[in-house]
């Protein structure tokens, strides 16, 4: 319990503490667009590059975890999209719903992750990140890419704002790096520099953009994001283990990550990519929020069920 | 020694991604005093809190330090004050050159003596901050204002400046947080998240406020002033360090500071109160430059010596 407080909590008061200063009007209104920017194209995707590459991998089951994570998430991906009409979702409503639905704090899981399991955690966590981080940017810039403007969609525009987004160039310059054996400590703790800044910013971004407004008059979009991933995608995680034999710690790390709420890397794609920002901001908050009541739960469920942790 | 360059390295590279940012105008003008705002009033004091409040200061020597840092300060300054005449430096200038041989860049040397001396470092560099940003603005004020050209000071006006400096409130803050027991994990880590930022932002900005296009006139004095800063100061606090019997990581830190470049505060400061703000920007420029070359050298010596490293 007290392990969820320590990492929730800050992560919710700093999403707050963005609200407030931008109410107060600190530093400044042009402040916020462009600090969007830069963790956008510059914070966000160094540390994307700077963890996949220094993720030690060595000798982790790489098969029956892919698989589960994929599956997973393109099924919560497929079960929102059936859901789509039932709560008449526009375009950008939709991508933001989604990425509510599949993104994660990465920083919450690993802190939690650390503490409750220990270095084995840790390495078990790479894992999940090298394969699931990669995954939820392509299938969250590519629904972006097709849904945030209404239309007809081409193939070869959607492909080229695939390969072109930082968050994904971020992660494959990363996952290049890994396969080539890592690259200079100079150069990496240079993208660990700018990568350091990307969660106060973009918490503080996300706060911003908040319109306490939406979390009125959107309850019902929010309910379902709040559902769907605080409690669908971590039951559906352990269902996905079951069948596929993992057990132990590598099902208490992936039932956890499910679970986690989303994270500022959704507010700020949606900003950047015309997703519903204002709805991204509050399904944040709003998820961060009731994590300190479902993370206690979850961690006790997958704990009894798995090993204990 | 290729610690020293992995330490170093990163940091000169985000300068001069910062420079290179305000040149693209990426991602957009305004947003450098913004951020700096933002460092200046957030980020900064929180890593300088959390600093201060997480690290065993038992054995620091406090009184020490402060005495170095008062000796080799009034050396230096008399030093030049004495040679304005023989050396033909005029009123507004001299104020420059005297700001430029004893200002220093905070982010700068936090995040090379986090990066070389680890968390103890980063506290030794924290209290370094914390003793110094007071007496600079007592010794700067002052200075400018008999030699510059804007009224006369006024004691009462800069007492409170400097009561009502963010930096120092945090270190104030942090060293009281320090003696009544420390922090609960949660608090810790909100200023931790924020402290994240600060140095990022803070380098961003060092390299987005130099500007080369001003170094063709002035070359003596700027020469001269470097070398003041880069050189002889470094010298001057080892010795007093000597003097006053500071040794280990208190040294090193005191000698780090010391063979900063100035901080873009200065600038602004000497345009205000009427300095020769374009000779100020000429040596900071060249300053940060050279120190790219010095600050690595003076690592090497102070590694060599056994001192730290």
């Amino acid at each position: 319990m007290s392990v969820v407080v320590g990492a929730v909590a800050p992560v919710f008061l700093l999403i707050l503490f963005g609200f407030l200063l931008r109410r107060r009007g600190f530093p400044g209104e042009g402040f916020w667009a462009l600090a969007e920017r830069l963790t956008y194209f510059v914070l966000f995707p160094a540390l994307l590059a700077e963890s996949l590459a220094r993720a030690e991998l060595d000798g982790l089951p790489v098969g029956p975890m892919a698989i589960v994570i994929v599956a997973t998430t393109l099924i919560m991906t497929g079960a929102i999209a059936l859901s789509r009409r039932f709560f008449a979702l526009s375009g950008p409503a939709y991508t933001s719903v989604v990425q509510g639905a599949i993104r994660f704090n990465t920083y919450l899981g690993v802190a939690m992750v650390a503490t409750l399991l220990g270095p084995g955690g840790v390495a078990i966590a790479a894992l999940y990140l090298a394969i699931m981080v990669p995954f939820a940017n392509l299938v969250c810039v590519w629904v972006l890419a097709v849904h945030a403007t209404e239309g007809a969609t081409d193939r070869r525009r959607v492909a080229l704002e695939i390969v072109r987004n930082p968050l994904v160039v971020g992660c494959i310059a990363g996952l290049v790096l890994q396969l080539v054996g890592g690259a200079p400590e100079a150069f990496l703790r240079f993208l660990g520099m700018l990568g350091q800044a990307s969660l106060p910013i973009g918490l503080l971004c996300a706060g911003a953009g908040l319109d306490p407004v939406r979390l009125v008059s959107d309850r019902r979009i929010l309910a379902l994001a709040a559902v769907a991933k605080l409690i669908a995608m971590p039951a559906l995680m352990g269902i996905a283990c079951a069948i596929a034999g993992i057990d132990g710690m590598a099902l208490v790390v992936l039932v956890l990550f499910s679970a986690l709420p989303s994270a500022p890397s959704a507010y700020i794609l949606a900003r950047q990519m015309g997703g519903d920002a204002p709805l991204m901001a509050a399904i944040l908050t709003l998820q961060t929020g009731l994590s300190l009541a479902t993370l206690p739960v979850v961690l006790t469920l997958a704990g009894a069920t798995g090993a204990s942790p | 020694m290729s610690a020293i360059f992995s330490a170093v390295i990163p940091v000169f590279a985000v300068i001069m991604l910062g420079f290179a940012f305000r040149r693209a105008k990426f991602p957009g003008d305004a947003f450098w005093p913004f951020a700096e705002r933002m460092n200046f009033f957030v980020f900064f004091p929180a890593l300088l809190f959390l600093s201060l409040a997480r690290t065993d200061l038992a054995g620091v020597p406090l009184g020490g330090m402060t005495a170095v840092i008062l000796a080799k300060s009034f050396a230096m300054t008399f030093a030049l004050v004495f040679l304005r005449v023989p050396l033909g430096i005029g009123g507004p200038q001299i104020s420059s050159v005297v700001q430029g041989a004893m200002r220093f860049n905070s982010y700068l040397g936090v995040a090379v003596a986090g990066m070389t001396f680890g968390a103890d470092g980063l506290a030794l560099s924290a209290l370094y901050v914390g003793i110094v940003v007071p007496l600079s603005n007592v010794i700067a004020v002052p200075l400018l204002a008999i030699y510059g050209s804007a009224t006369r000071p006024r004691w009462d006006r800069i007492a409170w400046e400097v009561v009502k400096n963010p930096l120092v409130i945090a270190g104030l803050a942090g060293a009281a947080v320090n003696l009544a027991g420390g922090l609960p994990v949660w608090i810790d880590r909100v200023f931790g998240t924020l402290g994240q930022a600060s140095l990022t932002i803070g380098l961003l900005c060092v390299g987005a406020g130099l500007n080369p296009a001003g170094l063709r006139s002035m070359r003596a004095l700027v020469a001269l002033t470097t070398f003041c800063k880069l050189v002889l100061l470094p010298l001057m606090a080892a010795f007093f360090a000597w003097v006053f019997g500071v040794d280990g990581l208190a040294a090193a830190v005191l000698i780090v500071f010391s063979a900063l470049p100035a901080a873009p505060a200065s600038y602004i400061l000497a345009r205000q109160m009427g300095g020769d703000a374009p000779l100020m920007a000429a040596i900071l420029t060249t300053e940060t430059a050279i120190s790219a070359l010095t600050i690595p050298i003076v690592l090497a010596l102070l590694a060599a010596t056994g001192l730290a490293g």
